[in-house]
């Protein structure tokens, strides 16, 4: 995706009518203060996303901004493992700065898209639905920085979405 | 000093090998390389330096390779070519969430804080910086498949026997390597040779003179 590096390749996205949805990596808001150019990106969820903007591609990150659906000035979203630490947040309260966040929403109303995470195609069978769903819950606790509920191995191939 | 090792590794040849050419610095000039998948000729790279897995943590840029054996390498990425290599971990076989891999002398060293976090000493800052040992993320840059066959694995790969002492001679020093990149002994491997030291009274190649202005010594000052 262009605008954002994922350097955890978690395949985290921007929602997008009829695609693939899982709602654990999907960008719902970004906080973004243009003055000092930090940005964190959350999920539906508020979950912290472990992205950043790709400063050689500023332009595509505008362009992503430009496709929100609406604005919160002043606000900055995020929590869990990825979000900024509090002492930064408190840095930026003692010099003023932290009023200088504005949130854009991205896409619809996350109640309104439907949780899914590969093609029928993909999933033929329970177990495959199930094992999906498991490793996406997994990916949710990691984001969240709660203890891990396995530490085995998430190919590639399995985890994009 | 000049570092030369006997073994010149061939060239990668495949996906991940090529997307990651010269993204790499090998300051050691130990031939570390991510091994193709898909392995043809008669060239076979040194287990000992095949670059298994990378475990980054991008928020404080450390990254960490390792050898299939679980030992680190000495290899750097190069702060320019950081956002595109983390770009190509897209194409890695595996990744695992939470984990850092790898162990012996050119492992990170940081120091366990409690709580799930770690500490770490930056020469940039000057100070301590935390991290969450959960942010780690380690990347699997070849397969774990049996029919990848490195330099070690069975019989010299060349015609024998006029090869054969040859590679046994390679593989004694790749082997030093290994117990160099343990951290076992303080030995460096012994393909590190001393060049010979020109005599005082031996006379400057003709390609040096040439450079040299007329009554300047070789600093540029006048005799």
């Amino acid at each position: 995706m262009k605008g954002f590096i994922d350097p955890y390749a978690l395949a985290c996205q921007i929602p997008m009518v009829h695609t693939l949805y899982c709602p654990h990596r999907t960008i719902r808001t970004i906080s973004w203060h243009a003055e000092l150019t930090l940005a964190q990106f959350c999920n539906a969820e508020g979950l912290a996303l472990p992205l950043t903007v790709n400063p050689a591609t500023l332009p595509d990150f505008h362009n992503i901004l430009g496709q929100a659906s609406h604005l919160a000035f002043g606000e900055l979203h995020g929590h869990g493992r990825f979000a900024f630490s509090q002492r930064l947040i408190d840095d930026l309260d003692k010099r003023g700065q932290l009023e200088g966040f504005v949130t854009y929403y991205l896409g619809p109303d996350p109640s309104a898209l439907r949780y899914q995470l590969a093609t029928r195609r993909e999933l033929q069978t329970q177990e495959d639905w199930e094992a999906s769903r498991q490793q996406a819950a997994a990916l949710r606790h990691w984001l969240a920085g709660e203890p891990p509920t396995g530490t085995a191995l998430i190919a590639i191939h399995e985890a994009t979405v | 000093m000049k570092r030369t090792l006997g073994y010149q590794p061939p060239l990668p040849a495949g996906l991940l090998p090529g997307l990651l050419a010269g993204k790499l610095h090998d300051p050691y000039g130990l031939g570390c390389q991510v091994v193709s998948a898909e392995q043809q000729g008669r060239y076979r790279p040194c287990r000992h330096t095949a670059i298994h897995a990378v475990s980054l943590y991008p928020a404080l840029g450390l990254a960490q390779f390792s050898n299939p054996d679980g030992l680190a390498l000495p290899v750097v990425i190069p702060d320019h070519q950081r956002n595109s290599f983390e770009r190509e971990m897209t194409q890695a076989y595996a990744r695992r969430l939470g984990y850092l891999r790898g162990r012996g002398r050119f492992m990170l060293r940081l120091k366990d804080i409690g709580t799930g976090r770690f500490g770490l000493f930056c020469p940039h800052l000057g100070r301590m910086v935390e991290g969450d040992w959960g942010a780690f993320v380690t990347y699997y840059l070849t397969p774990d498949l049996p029919e990848i066959r490195f330099l070690q694995d069975g019989q010299c790969p060349y015609t024998p026997p006029a090869y054969e002492g040859e590679w046994e001679a390679l593989c004694a020093e790749r082997d030093e390597v290994r117990v160099w990149l343990g951290g076992e002994t303080s030995q460096a491997p012994s393909a590190v040779v001393t060049l010979p030291q020109p005599m005082p009274s031996e006379e400057a190649p003709p390609w040096e003179k040439a450079y040299l202005p007329e009554g300047n010594n070789a600093l540029g000052q006048r005799a």
